[in-house]
């Protein structure tokens, strides 16, 4: 499973990654992709926690996710391997 | 926590024990996930009274990074990660909490205001401006920069309380700078024909906020490429410690001299974060002089890779900061903490300690000396739970450097006066102890000939042979002979050190080895004997 990720540390974890408002499908068996064609990630998905966390949580004062908050989230773009996941963060 | 506090108590009535962790190769590449982050790899942690002619009002704390350092390394070097956050922490109320923490943070930029050299290319009327790969272009002197093509620049920040959360104010030069900047790694005498002179373009004379002494004392600051320091023969020690107890004469002797002619770190670099402080900016007042420090580095908790990266965006680092490295004394995660909770360590506090525990009340090593060198006759001690490696470890020594807490710190008791670089005992305060008897332990005993107590384990100084002192505490040096039967034998590594391998100056740690055009051999004698600067 080839993911873009490097995880520094013990990884992320998932606050707004279960925001309800995002749009996509929670179906991690498909295998397309795991955002839709506007770059929108699965909400719930280990891509979608990923922005959250980098774009809403990079802070100094707070305390790192726990692994099991991530461990395991379902990471449809990286089964796809879908180059474009993290291309909002450039 | 209960259970360190009570070893500690033990460990106080006990007589005491110098010491300091057990064993062996300080902090180079010692756990698996920092293997993959060398740059942000901890590797030494060198806390002192200075004792530079005229520097007695201040401590000078050495913190190395990025370790194993070909001098050769070419053609990026060794440049620190921009994305990281190094830090020194200070404890000054033996709660084995931070109360002063300096963080370090590093920028990266191009030469030629960002966009790099480049130079023209092709026929006249058809040239194309070219980048260049290299990060310099051309001789490279003091006064003359001109040739550079990668510039390293940091901000030095002071916080005080917590580190994360505490009041961060800006350290400036006393010329009022806030940014300072880091040299070029020693490339060869090409580039950079007088390294020194170079180098010392990177000291800056500093203020530290909210800290005003009477005296007006000044800090001191540099970040750069020096020569390893450690002396340590790691490859033999990590080869089922294959030192020869028969002398055979290919590796070292684990009972021979001290000093063998052997180290495999002799031809390394390191990169060195150095700080001098006036004492009084690091002690909570004249009644507490002891301080306890270590040294951390965090990486944003999330690194995304850009899949078409740039110079400038290689990759998108984001999320709370997330410890991956953790320093204080020598060859803690080396050798004391089980394979299992090597990551685990580096990405813990002090404050947190009790969970390691079992590593330093029931160590492994002396098992494994014991099963190694057992037809030699060698006994682990067979005290448990080790208290003595307690009070070295995680206590302090009672009457040296203990400051209540419980805690794996480097301890500096800041009003033992330094000792002068020439009258220097590299066995340091391990020295301070009348030998033990049958039935009683060691005795601190500071008058004793040969004690040394400005050295390590109270603080640590470059020219202290830690690894030997830690063989040896390890073993029961401390103990009395029925609890440790091998506690006397006068065990080495056979890779010497002391101060004469060092500059009496700060950052004392010696002018890094050229990449060009040589370079010493791992055989080498590593420069004990050599004049002091």
């Amino acid at each position: 499973m080839k993911r873009l990720i490097l995880v520094a540390g013990l990884l992320l974890a998932a606050s707004a990654c279960n925001d309800e408002s995002r749009s996509g499908s929670n179906d991690n068996n498909d295998d397309n992709a795991g955002s839709n064609g506007s770059n929108e990630p699965i909400a719930g998905s280990f891509t979608a926690f990923v922005l959250d966390l980098v774009n809403n949580h990079t802070v100094d004062d707070a305390a790192p996710m726990d692994y099991a908050t991530f461990e395991l989230l379902p990471d449809p773009d990286g089964d796809s391997n879908n180059v474009d996941a993290y291309r909002p963060l450039f | 926590m209960m259970l360190v506090r009570k070893l500690a108590s033990g460990a106080t009535a006990f007589a005491l024990v110098v010491g300091s962790t057990t064993a062996l190769a300080s902090s180079h590449r010692e756990a698996p996930f920092i293997t993959k982050m060398p740059k942000v790899d901890g590797t030494d942690l060198y806390v002192f009274n200075s004792y530079e002619s005229g520097r007695e009002k201040y401590v000078t704390i050495l913190a190395n990074y990025y370790p194993v350092q070909d001098p050769a390394g070419g053609p990026n070097y060794y440049f620190l990660d921009p994305d990281a956050l190094y830090e020194i922490h200070v404890d000054n109320d033996g709660d084995a909490k931070e109360d002063i923490t300096f963080q370090f943070d590093f920028d990266l930029m191009l030469g030629e205001g960002g966009s790099g050299i480049k130079l023209p290319v092709g026929p006249d009327g058809q040239q194309k401006k070219v980048a260049v790969p290299f990060i310099a272009v051309a001789p490279i002197t003091a006064g003359d920069q001109a040739g550079q093509n990668l510039f390293e620049t940091y901000s030095l920040k002071v916080v005080r309380g917590a580190r994360r959360s505490g009041n961060g104010q800006a350290v400036k030069s006393t010329s009022g700078d806030a940014m300072f900047a880091k040299p070029l790694d020693y490339i060869g005498q090409k580039t950079l024909p007088d390294y020194e002179a170079y180098a010392q373009k990177f000291m800056y004379e500093i203020d530290v906020p909210g800290c005003s002494p009477s005296g007006g004392e000044k800090g001191r600051l540099f970040v750069g490429q020096r020569k390893e320091g450690f002396a340590v023969n790691v490859g033999q020690i990590f080869d089922l410690l294959n030192l020869d107890p028969d002398g055979r004469g290919d590796v070292a002797n684990i009972l021979g001299p001290q000093y063998q002619g052997f180290n495999d770190l002799t031809p390394k670099n390191v990169t060195t974060l150095a700080l001098e402080i006036p004492t009084s900016c690091l002690t909570k007042d004249e009644s507490q002089p002891i301080i306890g420090v270590w040294t951390t580095s965090s990486v944003r908790q999330a690194r995304v890779i850009n899949p078409t990266p740039s110079f400038q965006k290689p990759s998108r680092e984001g999320g709370p900061w997330a410890q991956i490295s953790r320093v204080a004394n020598p060859l803690v995660n080396e050798v004391v903490i089980g394979l299992p909770d090597k990551d685990k360590f580096n990405s813990s506090e002090p404050k947190d300690d009790a969970q390691f525990a079992d590593y330093v009340t029931n160590p492994t090593l002396p098992e494994i000396v014991e099963i190694l060198f057992g037809g030699a006759g060698v006994r682990a001690p067979n005290l448990f739970p080790r208290v003595d490696l307690v009070a070295a470890f995680l206590t302090g020594i009672e009457g040296v450097n203990a400051n209540g807490s419980t805690a794996e710190m480097m301890r500096l008791n800041t009003a033992i006066p330094a000792t002068s670089c020439t009258s220097q005992n590299p066995y340091g305060a391990a020295l301070c102890f009348d030998p033990p008897t049958a039935t009683a332990n060691a005795m601190l005993n500071t008058s004793r000939e040969g004690c040394d107590p400005a050295g390590f384990p109270n603080g640590r100084r470059p020219g202290d042979d830690v690894t030997d002192i830690e063989i040896r505490v390890a073993m029961g040096y401390l103990l009395n002979t029925t609890d440790a039967p091998s506690g006397q034998l006068p065990f080495v590594d056979g890779a010497g050190v002391n101060a004469n391998a060092f500059d009496k100056t700060f950052p004392y740690l010696r002018t890094p080895l050229p990449g060009a055009p040589q370079m010493p051999k791992p055989g080498d004698l590593p420069d004990v004997t050599g004049d002091r600067r």
